[in-house]
C-alpha cells in the first residue's frame, strides 16, 4: 500500500507557496487573543488563559510578547524593541526584523517616537506618554509559582485573594538576609486586588509601572497566560512597614553618558576584573550624551 | 451551495478589524472617553444592529464567542450577516453568552442575568455592546473613577454622558463593581443621533473596575 | 574607552551562514534530498509528524533536513507552520477498527481473528550492525529485494476486529464512551486543570517520545504501577472523511498511517459493580509504535483518580505530566537561559554585596523609593 502523501506538501516544497498574514498570525488567532487582552484589561492584574500558539521563534524567547505585539499593532504603529534596554542585543534584533518582515512595520530606536514597545526584562527610562502600548515578554506569569509549584493552587489563591504565602516568604527573607532579597521579578500588587509578576523587571523600573499613562500588556507564550495594567492603575510594590520597597542605586554615574538616574549594567573590562557601570537603556544613553555634549 | 449574494463587511478586513479593536482596546483602557471609531461597515437595512455595533461584531465574534442578541437587534438581516460574517452561534440565554448587543436598552434584561464569570476564572464574563447616546446635551451625566481614569489615585473622577439607559441600569452597575473581580463589561456604542456635528461613531467604555456614581447622587464607597 | 555593543544584525547573518554551510557538510558527498529522508528515514519523519501534530509526511521530511536532523528542532519547524494554517474543519472521528493493519499483535491472546501480523518490525532483529548497509546499492547482496517480495506478498492488508472487543463483549472491560460534548483542543485553549481524557490524550499525542518513555517506564517500576498487558497493537492505514456543510455527507479525503495501542490493566471494581479490568489507549501518527505503547501506559496512570487509585508516582499526576510534556515548549525554556540576563544578574551582584556589607568599587546600594 502506497504511503499517503498530500498535495499541499508537492507545492510547499516545489516552489515558496508559503505565505502569511500580517503580522504572521491568521485573524482568528488575532480575534482570541484580542479579547482575552480586553478582558484582561478590566480585570487589571489577573491572568487571563488564552490559546497561545507557536511562533517561528522558540517558547521562552518572547513569543508571548510576540503574540500580543501581533495581535495590537496596525500599519500606522513605530515599533520599538529592546532587550536588556538594548535596542541592539540580538533577540531585541531578531524580533524587529520579524515584524519589519511579516507586517512592513516602521520601527525605531527612540522610546519617544515609538507607539508599541516590546520589551524583556527592562522599562525605558524616558518617561512612557499617554497613548504608547507597553508589551512585556514573560517567562513566568504566575508570582506565586516558587512558593506553590500547582496551577490548580495558585490560582485558587487568587481567586480566594489568599497571598499569605508571598508574605511568608518576603519575611523569611528578612529574617534570613535582614531585608527582602528578590531584586528581579519583584511582586507587586495591582488595583489593590491581584498579586502579579511584573515579568523579570530588576525592581528598579517597579515605581515606573504605578499610574503610568502607558498601557501595559503582558504576554506569556509557553504558559499561554495573558495580562494587563491599564493606564493609570495603581500597582504598589509588596513591602513591610519596617522594610520599605527599595530600588537600586548607584554611587557612580553611566561611564558614556554621566547619568545618574538610570540603570547601570556592570562591564568588566580587563583581566583583572576592572569593571564600569554604563546605562543598560542604550536610547537614554545616546539622547543623555548628545544633550550633554551640546552644553 | 450558498446563492445568498456576499454581504459586505469590512473594506480591508485585516486592517479595520485592527483599527477597530484598538478603538475597543482604547475604550476599555480609558473608561469614560469617548473613543472614535475610524472604520465602519456598510450598515444593515432595517433594525437596532447599529454600525458601530456591527463593527465590534466583525472584529471581535467568530465561532468561539456564542452571542446574545436583545430583540430589537435580532433581524433575519443581521442574523444572516453575523452567520456569514462571524459565524458566531446565537444564544437565547444571556447568561452563556460571550457578547450580547443590545440595541434597545430602555427594555434590557438586568446585568446580572449575563454571564458573571467564576472566581477562578472571572474573565470568563459577558462583554455587553450597547447602543446609546454619548452626545446629547441633555444627556445623563455620570462621574467614574478607578483603573484609567487620570488621577484616581488622588480622587479625580471622570465626568461622561450616557443616554438612553434604563432608570435601574446604575443602581445594578454599583451591584456589578461591587462584585468585582467578577461582573460584566460594557461598551457603550454611539448612536450618532447628534445633530450638532459632523456624523461620527463613538465607543465608550466600562470595564467592571469601573466606579460610577450619578452626579445628582451621593459618592459611593469605592476602591 | 568602551564602546557599545553594537551589531548583532550582522552577527546573527553571520551565524544563519555558518549554520548554512554546517548543514550542507562537505560538498564532496552528494545533498541529501527531501525524498530520500521522506522514503529512507520515514521512522524520523513519522515521529515529527506525530509531535508536530501535523500528518504531511513532504514537509515532515523538509524539516528534518532544514534542522540538520535535530527532530525535536524539526518538530519545532513543522509546528511553527501549523499553527499559520486555517482550519478547515473538523474530520469525521477516524475508525481504527476499519484500519487496513499492517502490523497486529496481541499479547494477551495466543491466536485472534485475523491473526498476528508481524509487519515491518524491529522486533526480532538481531541488533548486529550490518555492513552490507554502508556499501554502493548496486553491491548490496541480492537477497535484500527478495526479502522485500517475501514481506510483500506474506504481508496482511485487509481490515480485523478489535482485540478488546472481545473482553467487551464478555463484559470484563467497559466500553470506552464517547463524551457528549466536542473533544477540547488544547491547540486553540489554554490547559485547564483538572483536563479531561479528551484533552489528556490530545496532549499526550503531540508530546515528546522520550519523556513518554520514561515516564511510562517509571509506572512499570513501581511509580504508580498498573500492570499492563499491551491488548493489542496495531499499524496500518486508515481513511479520513470529512463533512463539508454545502453537501452534508462524509466524503473521503484521504488516508493517514497510524500506530494504536490498547493496554489492558490492572483490575477494578466499582461500588455495586463486578469487577472488570482497566485500559490505557495510544495513538500516535505513523509507525510510532514506543510512543503509542508509553502513551497508552501513562493514559493509564493518569486515570488513577478516576479508579480511586492512590497517587504513587509522577506519571499519574495530570498537572506534572501535562504541563511538562511538550518538546517544544520545554526545548525553548530550557534554551532560553542562553539570552542575556545580566541586567536581572546585575539587579542580584547587587543585591549581593548589599548583603555582605559591600558598597565599595562604585558598587550599589539601595535606597528607599521616593
Amino acid at each position: 500500500m502506497p504511503a499517503p502523501t498530500s498535495k499541499a506538501a508537492g507545492q510547499a516544497t516545489g516552489q515558496s507557496v508559503v505565505s502569511y498574514n500580517f503580522a504572521y498570525m491568521d485573524e482568528q488567532t488575532k480575534r482570541m487573543i484580542r479579547r482575552s487582552l480586553l478582558k484582561a484589561v478590566a480585570i487589571p492584574g489577573y491572568q487571563v488563559p488564552f490559546g497561545g500558539r507557536e511562533m517561528p521563534m522558540p517558547y521562552g524567547w518572547g513569543t508571548g510578547g510576540m503574540q500580543v505585539s501581533a495581535a495590537v499593532m496596525g500599519k500606522e504603529d513605530v515599533f520599538k524593541v529592546i532587550d536588556q534596554g538594548s535596542d541592539d542585543t540580538t533577540n531585541a534584533v531578531s524580533i524587529r526584523a520579524f515584524f519589519a518582515r511579516v507586517a512592513g512595520i516602521r520601527t525605531t530606536t527612540a522610546t519617544v517616537e515609538a507607539t508599541l514597545i516590546q520589551t524583556r526584562h527592562r522599562i525605558p527610562e524616558q518617561a512612557l506618554r499617554e497613548g504608547q502600548i507597553m508589551v512585556y515578554q514573560v517567562p513566568i506569569p504566575e508570582p506565586l509559582r516558587w512558593m506553590e509549584p500547582s496551577e490548580a493552587e495558585t490560582r485558587a489563591m487568587h481567586a480566594l485573594e489568599e497571598y499569605g504565602v508571598m508574605h511568608v516568604k518576603l519575611y523569611e527573607d528578612i529574617a534570613r538576609h535582614g531585608e527582602i532579597a528578590t531584586s528581579f521579578d519583584y511582586p507587586v500588587l495591582v488595583n489593590k486586588r491581584y498579586v502579579m509578576s511584573p515579568s523579570p523587571l530588576p525592581k528598579f523600573d517597579n515605581p515606573k509601572m504605578n499610574q503610568c499613562p502607558a498601557l501595559q500588556l503582558f504576554g506569556a507564550g509557553r504558559e499561554k497566560r495573558i495580562y494587563a495594567i491599564p493606564p493609570y492603575t495603581t500597582v504598589t510594590s509588596l513591602d513591610f512597614e519596617d522594610y520599605p520597597f527599595a530600588v537600586q542605586r548607584w554611587d557612580v554615574p553611566c561611564a558614556l553618558c554621566g547619568a545618574t538616574d538610570s540603570y547601570l549594567d556592570e562591564i568588566i573590562t580587563d583581566d583583572t576584573g576592572a569593571r564600569m557601570f554604563v546605562c543598560s537603556d542604550t536610547d537614554h544613553c545616546a539622547r543623555h550624551a548628545v544633550a550633554r555634549d551640546m552644553q | 451551495m450558498s446563492t445568498l449574494p456576499t454581504l459586505p463587511g469590512f473594506d480591508s478586513p485585516v486592517d479595520d478589524a485592527q483599527a477597530v479593536f484598538r478603538a475597543v482596546l482604547g475604550a476599555f483602557s480609558r473608561p469614560g472617553l469617548p473613543v472614535p471609531l475610524s472604520v465602519l461597515p456598510p450598515p444593515l437595512q432595517v433594525g437596532g444592529f447599529s454600525q458601530g455595533m456591527l463593527a465590534l461584531a466583525l472584529a471581535l465574534c467568530d465561532k468561539d464567542t456564542p452571542l446574545w442578541l436583545d430583540a430589537a437587534a435580532d433581524t433575519p438581516e443581521a442574523r444572516r450577516h453575523l452567520r456569514f460574517h462571524c459565524a458566531s452561534p446565537l444564544t437565547e440565554q444571556p447568561s452563556e453568552a460571550s457578547f450580547a448587543f443590545i440595541a434597545k436598552p430602555e427594555s434590557m434584561p438586568r446585568l446580572g442575568a449575563f454571564k458573571q464569570g467564576r472566581a477562578d476564572f472571572p474573565d470568563r464574563s459577558t462583554t455587553l455592546v450597547i447602543n446609546a447616546n454619548l452626545s446629547a446635551s441633555q444627556a445623563q451625566t455620570v462621574e467614574l473613577t478607578g483603573p484609567g481614569v487620570k488621577g484616581n489615585d488622588r480622587g479625580l473622577w471622570q465626568r461622561a454622558s450616557i443616554d438612553g439607559l434604563p432608570a435601574w441600569f446604575w443602581k445594578d452597575w454599583e451591584a456589578n463593581y461591587a462584585d468585582y473581580p467578577l461582573g460584566v463589561d460594557v461598551i457603550f456604542v454611539d448612536t450618532g443621533t447628534d445633530a450638532s456635528s459632523t456624523p461620527q461613531t463613538r465607543l465608550l467604555g466600562l470595564p467592571r473596575t469601573a466606579c460610577v456614581r450619578e452626579t445628582a447622587k451621593e459618592r459611593p464607597a469605592c476602591m | 574607552m568602551y564602546v557599545a555593543v553594537k551589531g548583532g544584525e550582522k552577527a546573527i547573518r553571520n551565524a544563519h551562514r555558518l549554520l548554512a554551510e554546517k548543514r550542507r557538510g562537505d560538498t564532496s558527498v552528494p545533498e541529501v534530498g527531501v525524498d530520500q529522508i521522506r522514503e529512507q528515514l520515514s521512522l524520523a519523519v513519522d515521529r515529527v509528524m506525530a509531535e508536530g501534530s501535523l500528518y504531511d509526511r513532504d514537509l515532515a521530511a523538509l524539516a528534518i533536513k532544514q534542522a540538520r536532523g535535530d527532530l525535536v528542532e524539526a518538530i519545532f519547524l513543522l509546528r511553527a507552520y501549523r499553527t499559520t494554517l486555517p482550519r478547515v474543519g473538523t474530520s469525521q472521528p477516524l475508525d481504527t477498527a476499519a484500519m487496513h493493519v499492517r502490523r497486529r499483535i496481541s499479547a494477551t491472546y495466543k491466536d485472534v481473528p485475523g491473526g498476528q501480523v508481524l509487519g515491518p518490525t524491529f522486533d526480532y532483529t538481531h541488533r548486529l550492525l550490518d555492513a552490507d548497509l554502508s556499501l554502493p546499492a548496486e553491491h548490496q547482496p541480492e537477497t535484500r529485494s527478495e526479502t522485500a517480495q517475501d514481506e510483500k506478498a506474506s504481508s496482511f492488508t485487509g481490515t480485523c476486529p478489535k482485540v478488546l472487543s472481545f473482553l467487551e463483549k464478555e463484559g470484563l472491560l467497559p466500553p470506552e464512551e464517547g463524551a457528549d460534548s466536542p473533544p477540547g483542543d488544547l491547540t486553540r485553549q489554554a490547559l485547564e486543570l483538572p483536563a479531561g481524557r479528551d484533552i489528556r490524550l490530545q496532549n499526550l499525542a503531540r508530546a515528546d517520545e522520550g519523556l513518554l518513555l520514561a515516564l511510562a517506564y517509571s509506572t512499570q517500576r513501581g511509580f504508580g504501577s498498573t500492570h499492563p498487558f499491551a491488548g493489542e497493537i496495531r499499524m496500518g492505514e486508515v481513511e479520513v472523511f470529512f463533512t463539508p456543510e454545502e453537501l452534508g455527507f462524509p466524503v473521503l479525503v484521504g488516508e493517514v498511517t497510524l500506530t494504536e495501542c490498547e493496554s489492558v490493566n490492572n483490575l477494578t471494581a466499582a461500588k455495586g459493580q463486578p469487577v472488570s479490568f482497566t485500559r490505557g489507549y495510544g495513538l500516535a501518527f505513523g509507525e510510532s509504535e514506543r510512543k503509542a505503547i508509553s502513551m497508552a501506559l501513562v493514559d493509564r496512570a493518569l486515570r488513577a483518580g478516576e479508579f480511586d487509585e492512590e497517587e504513587r508516582g509522577p506519571a499519574q499526576n495530570a498537572e506534572f505530566v501535562l504541563y511538562h510534556s511538550d518538546n517544544v515548549e520545554a526545548s525553548g525554556f530550557v534554551q532560553h537561559l542562553k539570552l542575556p540576563h545580566y541586567v536581572d544578574f546585575q539587579a542580584d551582584l547587587a543585591l549581593v554585596r548589599a548583603l555582605r556589607g559591600k558598597t565599595d568599587m562604585g558598587g550599589n546600594d539601595a535606597c528607599p523609593d521616593k
